[in-house]
């Protein structure tokens, strides 16, 4: 459902991503492991369309109905509603809009975007109100500002939450772990096991093997200076574990 | 009792102030760009004169106006309205109004009303307005003493928590019905007296709404008194259109432990300018003004406060906060002054713009005075522009790009009517701001 070939890409002026390739079917758990700086959250950004992020060559390809398509030709609202989701590795906090507010107002878009009846406030209170309970958030979060005010580890747990409400194809978690205490750890990453599906790729960005005890990934990646380096499964990650970068960067 | 040239009876001490303000009238001149206080708002192409009094003696067809749907929605939960239209009262679609005596634990009534009561209400608003006549009110203060006629008088003396929505809508004379005899432009003055008692709780709505856009002055003001103790949610919301020249004057008096939040809304007009004055007359007493607006084309608003910590132990937290775009212009003057009895107060200003077009514009002028030496006084001001990071957020989850732009144009005046502890004040404002049109929030340049 995602093929990205030979992607190179710039920020600013900088190249980050110097030929990246990597395929990832319905129903397929990857992660990715490298350094930091190594372009993890570049590789994330550009698959979302994050303005200013260039691809100089290759190419990022999605399934839409079917049909691989470049996604390049689509802005990042048409990316989200077509099944594309990025859990930040830094979510922003927005002032004014409530996290309910902001739910609904995507939960419709995309419902716009299919052609489906939007829901009414009333029920996707309630329909929240159940999702909520995948990643255990006080319902309380959904009345504040987006973020505002989150600690970290609440931030990421709402970035889970809004992939439980949009129900994506596609989800890649940046980091999602960082700045999670262990017990959230687990149940977030209860959820995402929760939100496996034989039709839902999901792209796993993280230092730590401790998440791929939790969720065990079918492929294991090493990205180092813009590049994958290495690919196995998830035997990979613990000996990356034991042994350290050091033995895979060239 | 004499009677007034709008048939309306008024109390003698009444005719005399009104006829002293006048009277100053005559002989003073508008603020002009050297006056500190209207540096930014030009009163160049503006004189009284252009505008004519509505007379009163048209009780025809009021009774048959209906409040837009969006106004009647959100003053329904409140346990009180009172309606005008154009300045004048409108009986048959206010509620609670009946009488003065009604009850022993409020007032709720039509100020025309309350002046000629013959019990305390009276004595209450004279209290108030007679000693207007000693104050340096300035020429719109005056015009407003010297030609209202009505508005709204509500006295909170019992414990219940009531809530209480005061509207003025304003629209065509042709659409009043029976006896409208003067044309357009015309002005209108409505005056509020709010005086809640002792340990008293209440939450109020003012609203003031235009229901097309007409070329009109509105010279409106309001006391709101808060006696020891009293706990206050007062949210005033405006929009009264392009073509409107609306000064409003306000002045906050607070008692001892006195706690109000003052929360405004308001669409520019052209100009628009919210005048208050805000007194911490005694230990405890504690405000939080909050401000937001939307300006945009050639809209102008001008927001003026002045705050005196005048004892020791006041606080007070000031937002003030807008949204700016096309050629629009925001103004926000805001005197900080803290006494030399006022130690151990605690006073913070900050002044936010969210600039969305290169030829809209913004002017802030803080002005702090401080007295006493043990004291907290902070203040700050920033302009910004949208934060492409959180329209690509919003984006990102299938929100495109211009309602992105809507919604965090929104929600950065939300960010301020959020801070109203009061569900009915906030929901009031609230619905208002998510009203405003897409191009208050384009850009438009
Ligand atoms: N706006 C920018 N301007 C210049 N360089 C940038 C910018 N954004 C990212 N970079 C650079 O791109 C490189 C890759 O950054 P990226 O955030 O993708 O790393 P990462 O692999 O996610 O690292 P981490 O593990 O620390 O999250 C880094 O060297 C970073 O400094
Ligand atoms: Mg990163």
């Amino acid at each position: 459902m995602l093929k990205i070939t030979n992607l190179h890409a710039n920020v600013g002026d900088k190249e980050v991503l110097k030929g990246v390739t990597l395929t990832i079917n319905p129903g397929e758990v990857h992660a990715i492991m490298g350094p930091n700086g190594s372009g993890k959250s570049t590789l994330s950004k550009v698959i979302a369309g994050y303005p200013g992020y260039e691809i100089t060559s290759g190419k990022v390809e999605f399934e839409v109905n079917g049909k691989m398509i470049d996604l390049s030709e689509l802005e990042p609202e048409a990316r989200a509603c077509e099944g594309v989701f990025l859990a930040f590795q830094y979510p922003v906090e927005v002032p004014g809009i409530t996290n309910l507010a902001f739910l609904h107002a995507a939960f419709n878009a995309v419902c716009r975007h299919h052609g489906a009846p939007e829901m009414s406030e009333e029920k996707f209170a309630k329909f929240v109100a159940e999702k909520s309970k995948i990643v255990e958030m006080d319902p309380r979060f959904l009345d504040r500002g987006v973020n505002v005010g989150f600690s970290g580890g609440e931030k990421k747990r709402n970035e889970i939450l809004q992939m439980a409400v949009l129900s994506p194809r596609l989800a890649i978690l940046d980091e999602t772990d960082s700045g999670l205490d262990i017990d959230a750890l687990k149940i977030v990453a209860g959820g995402v096991n929760k939100l496996r599906s034989a039709e839902r790729g999901i792209l796993l960005i993280t230092h730590y093997q401790r998440l791929l005890d939790f969720i065990k990934p079918d492929f294991v990646h090493i990205l180092s200076a813009g590049q994958i380096v290495k690919s196995g499964n998830s035997s990979l990650a613990l000996e990356l574990e034991k042994e350290g970068y050091n033995a895979y960067i060239r | 009792m004499p009677t007034s040239a709008s048939g309306l009876t008024k109390p003698e001490w009444l005719r005399v102030s009104q006829q002293e303000a006048q009277e100053r009238l005559v002989g003073a001149a508008l603020p002009t760009g050297d006056t500190e206080a209207w540096r930014y708002t030009s009163l160049k192409n503006f004189t009284f004169d252009k505008y004519s009094l509505i007379s009163d003696g048209r009780k025809g067809d009021q009774a048959a106006y209906a409040p837009p749907k969006e106004v009647s929605a959100v003053v329904e939960s409140a346990d009180r309205v009172l309606y005008f239209y154009n300045g004048v009262f409108l009986p048959q679609i206010s509620r609670g109004a009946q009488g003065l005596t009604e009850s022993p634990s409020l007032c709720v009534s039509p100020l025309s009303k309350a002046l000629n009561d013959s019990g305390r209400s009276s004595e209450i608003v004279r209290f108030f307005l007679d000693r207007q006549a000693n104050a340096d009110l300035g020429a719109f203060g005056d015009y407003n003493l010297a030609h209202f006629t009505e508005g709204a008088f509500v006295h909170i003396k019992g414990s219940e928590l009531l809530k209480i929505a005061v509207v003025h809508l304003y629209g065509n004379i042709k659409d009043q019905g029976a006896g409208a005899i003067v044309q357009a432009p015309f002005s209108v003055c409505p005056r509020q007296v709010y005086y809640f008692g002792e340990n008293t709780r209440a939450e109020v709505i003012e609203l003031h709404v235009a229901a097309n856009n007409i070329s009109f002055f509105v010279s409106s003001a309001s006391d709101l008194i808060l006696d020891r103790a009293a706990q206050v949610s007062f949210g005033l919301g405006q929009w009264l259109g392009d073509e409107a020249f609306v000064v409003h004057d306000v002045h906050l008096k607070l008692s001892r432990e006195a706690e109000l939040e003052y929360c405004n809304f308001a669409v520019a007009s052209s100009p628009l300018r919210n005048e208050i004055i805000c007194d911490l007359l005694e230990a405890g007493a504690s405000v939080k003004l909050l401000s937001s607006y939307a300006a945009t084309d050639k809209q102008h608003i001008d927001n003026s406060s002045a705050i005196f910590h005048r004892k020791g132990e006041t606080r007070s937290e000031q937002v003030v906060k807008g949204v700016v775009s096309g050629s629009a212009r925001a103004i926000f003057s805001g005197k900080l002054r803290i006494e030399q009895d006022a130690q151990r107060s605690d006073a913070s200003q900050l002044n936010q713009n969210l600039l969305l077009s290169s030829k809209a514009e913004v002017d802030t002028r803080p002005q702090l005075e401080v007295y006493a030496d043990d004291v907290k006084a902070a203040h700050g001001a920033s302009v910004g522009e949208l934060s492409a990071d959180e329209i690509f957020y919003l984006e990102s989850r299938g929100i495109g790009r211009d309602e992105a732009k809507l919604m965090l144009g929104r929600g950065y005046i939300l960010d301020v009517i959020g801070r109203v502890g009061s569900t009915f004040v906030r929901q009031a404002l609230k619905s208002m701001v998510e009203r405003l049109p897409a191009h208050y929030f384009s850009g438009g340049e």
